[in-house]
């Protein structure tokens, strides 16, 4: 199983050997922007706005660490995916990678940037090639990097691969459609390991999935993440799954990040009005804490990403919003809540109930 | 019992292990744990279809069940069968055989279709007229799929400003039908001389010409389909994946979009071969097509058509032949698309 | 009646947050349908779907009961045949390829035996329905205000203006602001949430009895689910309805269901109160799911999934559907039951409280 993970020799950069020296995160994303302009007209297209998808993100990912993305439709962290992945390119702000901007880089550097940095997409039904069988999805990213995987050896690979993800390794020439959908998702993950990536960007690669079967994959990341070091962006709307896995969360909401910290921090002493709101509204799982949790109940509709709310994003659905808040983009800092929160009103709130708390 | 053992303990011998080892509650926590590393390849219980089938292996296995496949892939046989070998089917009869003694002799026994007006055994020359059709049909599709794949996969695939000047020529050629534009290069055709000289093929009148005519005003449909089904692919997660593997756009084209799109181009064309061999016939009743002495169902119809009182078979036979012709291949489509159509299998 | 209305659960009002869970489970306790008389009662339902192919035990010998005013969950994983058998009550399955059997009595008359006529009397004003998807149930050409009363026009005969006002009222009643401005909005100009309250306005709009919610907030995100299962609550505490909520979340399950049936491969292999099943599973299958879910309250450590996918309903394992995945599956030696070769019948293994499966006491005292 050691060689999943051999790792071809690699030119490096100026900037790589000054970040190798300096132990700066594996990834700092930078006031990251993505708008996507909004056309009107057919033949001669007209650009009548701009839907801010995301809006001004930063984000760090370290190394062999899991960092939570969460947030509801609609809010952008989808997008975010998309462009560290280089499927998409940023407006403005920088992705930092090993010391480098991925957004000026081109031809071999974006080339080499694509093989360590893999993804993992929700639809496990739709993220496979029905036309080619589990063994050639694996192997397609060796067409591209041939370097990673000498050609002899091949099959040995794709089977000590498969055997890894938890598949029969006889299955290699099966298609996509003789498998389940947890079966599946474990071929997109063998299809990123094999690879030998640092990073994997997991969006939503669990909420497609049946409950008993989601633990699975949760369980194969874990073990993924220890064996080989591995660094995840953990992107999902499950506030119970993203805790489960993370080292730290970030909340999302309307293209920027509301809140961030350590899972504690976040699940335990949320201080953004949103996380509140979005916490409390999670059904709990036992009996014994049914009601024990202060319900905040939010109303009205997320605004457009089109035409976002001055000042505060989160303001129009507020119970606390003051004048200041349509004024005052409140920044993401400490106010004294002991971790980064964007609310100019930011205060320790426990709205998740505890068996200790419901005791007392 | 004993029927049931070998199924159990095939699937999962674990169980039969356990019979005999009741399992502590410590153990049975450590193999639940261990499921979930290797759990789906121990327990195989969603894996009911074991045999290693592709989509096309699907296909066919829905395909043999139908019989409007059957019957159309049969005559379709019989009159590919006909255009490579017309001797098989002629009765020894050769078409260039006349005699006016003959001339418009009905069926009889011997000469099932009786005589046309020449006196030439009407049997051989209908059968001898297959492999025109056959060949312009197929040639003409081969041109239309050519010029429809790489069109739409460029106009679908590149979108922006390249898909919206691709999408206007095709509404240009949409708007000549195509009998009409394929009459009117074809009348003209031939007269035209580029840098003083005719030009090839098109000057011949020959079923190159016919082919070609029938590609240049019958692109626009392929070239539609591929696009939307292009379109319609580009946005799919495995692209979408290749993409970030750092595959190029040739790669993805021809790895992953492609191949997903091929399935109802393949029906549109099988159902295009019967309407091109109709329309060439159309053309070569019109007088533009295929001329005198070539064997062809549109010249044996245009000359039967004045003597339809006297000697109806003359106009009936070719007709007839052609029907079935043109029917066999859109039966064979129709088959084809439900076979090949997800939505519509339940 | 009386006892179940107390049985509603008061979620989300953070009054009630000192009640304990006891007092809380013995007013759900009241609200079985020992008590109350059921008003639908679901009995040996099966389903199987003749197609091509193998036959699709869809269903295969559910029994429920729901009394008015009560919360009945069916939980379960997808394709283990929980939307089914609430299409079979509906009707709303083509037959064939669909082959029901069983009995459906809606206040003791049984619907599969009823002429069609009979049977549309009764979906409408008897159960209803509402949808995962409401932008694909809800018709697009037509206004939700034309569609929400045109559940009027079709039963009750009503003119199109006094449906109108129906309409009105009822999306008032469903919190939709601004009901009387959006009234001839069309579905695509509203949110998910909204749709949603639609769909429930028009399930709503004849007084069912019994409505079914087919996982009615599995396409919302969280803060809109919470809105939207404490309308429910609050529309059946208001009209005594009894609601039957189908879905896979096990956290919805525990939030607003006084009792829950556990179905797996077409059957239901664990039914009880929710306080029981949730705190003390009888089945290893519901036991499974629990220990599969990351919780909020705290990060935990590693997960315990069950092992395997859930079978094709076209291949269900002979004996016990579970047995393959099963932790604690036997080959029975000394006359104990087989899991391999014996079905376990859905049998009582403590009062009020029924589990498929032939070890159940050992899980539940072992």
């Amino acid at each position: 199983m050691a060689d999943v993970q051999t790792r071809p020799e690699r030119r490096t950069s100026e900037a790589r050997r000054a970040w190798e020296a300096s132990g700066d995160p594996l990834l700092e994303i930078r006031g990251l922007q993505k708008h996507f302009p909004l056309q009107q007209g057919i033949v001669f297209k007209k650009t009548v706005g701009h839907v801010r998808a995301v809006d001004g993100v930063d984000l760090t990912v370290g190394r062999a660490e899991t960092v939570g993305l969460v947030g509801e439709s609609g809010c952008g962290k989808s997008t975010v995916s998309k462009l560290l992945v280089a499927l998409e390119r940023p407006t403005a702000g920088e992705i930092v990678y090993k010391g480098e901007d991925v957004s000026r880089m081109r031809g071999s550097a974006l080339k080499a940037y694509r093989r360590e940095v893999q993804m993992i997409f929700q639809d496990p039904y739709s993220s496979l090639n029905p036309r080619m069988t589990a063994g050639d999805i694996v192997a397609e990213g060796w067409a591209v990097h041939p370097d990673v995987a000498p050609r002899k050896g091949r099959d040995r690979r794709i089977r000590d691969l498969l055997d890894r993800v938890g598949l029969n390794a006889d299955y290699a020439n099966r298609y996509p459609h003789q498998f389940s959908g947890g079966q599946r998702q474990r071929i997109g993950i063998a299809r990123a390991l094999a690879m030998s990536p640092e990073l994997i960007v997991c969006d939503e690669p669990v909420s497609a999935l049946d409950v008993s079967v989601q633990a699975q994959v949760m369980n194969l990341l874990e073990d993924l993440q220890k064996d080989l070091g591995l660094s995840y962006l953990f992107i999902a709307h499950d506030l119970s799954v993203v805790r489960h896995i993370s080292h730290r969360v970030n909340v999302m909401y309307l293209g920027r990040i509301v809140e961030t910290g350590t899972d504690g921090d976040v699940y335990g002493h949320p201080s953004h009005p949103y996380t509140q709101a979005l916490l409390s509204s999670v059904p709990v799982h036992e009996p014994a804490l049914r009601g024990k949790g202060d319900r905040i109940l939010l109303t009205g509709d997320v605004p457009s990403p089109a035409n976002p709310p001055s000042g505060c994003r989160f303001r129009t659905r507020c119970w606390k919003a003051q004048d200041v808040c349509a004024e005052q983009d409140p920044e993401l800092r400490d106010r004294g809540q002991g971790h980064p929160s964007a609310c100019h009103f930011a205060e320790d709130h426990q709205v998740v109930p505890t068996v200790e708390g419901s005791a007392g | 019992m004993s029927d049931r053992d070998p199924v159990a303990s095939a699937v999962d011998p674990k169980l039969s292990r356990d019979s005999r080892h009741p399992r502590d509650p410590e153990q049975r926590h450590d193999e639940v744990e261990a499921g979930t590393t290797t759990g789906l390849a121990a327990p195989d219980v969603d894996q009911t279809d074991g045999s290693q089938t592709s989509l096309w292996g699907d296909a066919w296995r829905e395909l043999r069940r139908r019989p409007f496949f059957w019957i159309g892939g049969v005559l379709a046989l019989v009159f590919l069968t006909m255009a490579v070998f017309p001797a098989l089917f002629a009765g020894g009869a050769d078409p260039r055989a006349c005699s006016l003694s003959n001339s418009n002799l009905p069926p009889s026994a011997e000469h099932l279709f009786g005589y046309d007006q020449q006196g030439c055994d009407y049997r051989a020359t209908v059968v001898y007229g297959a492999r025109n059709s056959l060949l312009i049909g197929f040639t003409a599709v081969v041109g239309v799929l050519a010029v429809g794949v790489v069109i739409g996969a460029v106009a679908g695939y590149f979108g922006g400003w390249v898909d919206s000047l691709l999408a206007r020529i095709a509404d240009v050629f949409y708007a000549l039908p195509l009998i009409l534009g394929a009459l009117v290069l074809l009348r003209v055709g031939p007269e035209m001389r580029v840098f003083g000289q005719p030009i090839p093929i098109i000057s011949e009148r020959g079923p190159g010409a016919i082919a070609i005519a029938l590609t240049i005003f019958g692109w626009m449909t392929a070239m539609r389909l591929v696009r939307s089904q292009v379109i319609a692919i580009k946005s799919s997660d495995y692209v979408a994946a290749a993409r970030a593997l750092g595959a190029g756009s040739f790669r993805i084209l021809t790895r992953h979009i492609l191949p997903n799109a091929v399935a109802p181009v393949l029906v549109y064309a099988t159902i295009t071969v019967g309407a091109l061999i109709a329309a060439e016939a159309a053309l070569t009743y019109l007088g533009v097509g295929l001329q005198q002495p070539a064997f062809s169902w549109g010249l044996q119809i245009s000359a039967g058509q004045n003597l339809l009182r006297t000697a109806p078979h003359l106009v009936l036979i070719p007709s007839a032949v052609l029907s079935l012709t043109v029917m066999g291949f859109i039966m064979m489509g129709d088959a084809l698309r439900d076979a090949l159509d997800p939505r519509q299998r339940s | 009646m009386t006892p179940s209305t107390s049985g509603a659960h008061p979620a989300g009002t953070p009054a009630d947050s000192g009640t304990t869970s006891r007092t809380d489970a013995a007013a759900r306790a009241t609200a079985t349908p020992d008590t109350g008389v059921p008003v639908l009662e679901v009995e040996d339902l099966r389903v199987e779907f003749r197609t091509r192919g193998p036959v699709v035990n869809a269903v295969n010998g559910v029994s429920y009961s729901i009394a008015p005013g009560e919360t009945m969950a069916i939980l379960g994983e997808s394709g283990c045949g929980k939307s089914v058998s609430a299409q079979a009550i509906m009707g709303i399955l083509d037959t064939p390829p669909a082959v029901i059997s069983g009995a459906i009595r809606f206040e003791g008359r049984d619907m599969l035996a009823m002429g069609a006529e009979d049977q549309r009397k009764i979906r409408g004003p008897g159960v209803s329905m509402i949808f995962q998807d409401a932008l694909s149930a809800l018709n697009p050409v037509y206004s939700v205000g034309y569609q929400i009363g045109e559940m009027f026009r079709a039963h009750r005969g009503t003119s199109k203006k006094e449906a109108r006002e129906r309409a009105v009222e009822l999306m008032d009643r469903v919190r939709i602001p601004a009901a009387r401005q959006r009234v001839d909005d069309y579905p695509h100009q509203f949110s998910g949430g909204m749709r949603q309250r639609v769909m429930i306005a028009m399930a709503l709009a004849l007084d069912p009895k019994v409505l079914i919610a087919d996982e009615p907030t599995t396409a919302l995100d969280v803060t809109v689910q919470a809105q939207v299962m404490d309308l429910l609550k609050d529309l059946q505490r208001d009209t005594g309805m009894g609601l039957i909520l189908i879905t896979h979340d096990l956290g919805v399950v525990n939030e607003v269901a006084d009792r829950v049936s556990v179905m797996y491969a077409g059957k239901v292999v664990e039914t009880g109160t929710t306080d029981d099943v949730f705190t003390r599973p009888a089945h290893p299958y519901t036991r499974g799911l629990m220990s599969s879910i990351p919780l909020l309250e705290d990060k935990g450590h590693r997960l315990n999934p069950i092992v395997g996918a859930p079978p094709s309903l076209a291949a269900i394992p002979p004996g016990c559907s579970f047995h393959l995945r099963c932790p604690m599956a036997r080959r029975g030696a000394d006359g104990r039951p087989d899991c391999a070769a014996d079905v376990p019948p859905l049998r009582e293994v403590v009062v009020g409280r029924r589990s498929a499966c032939h070890y159940s006491e050992e899980l539940l005292h072992g």
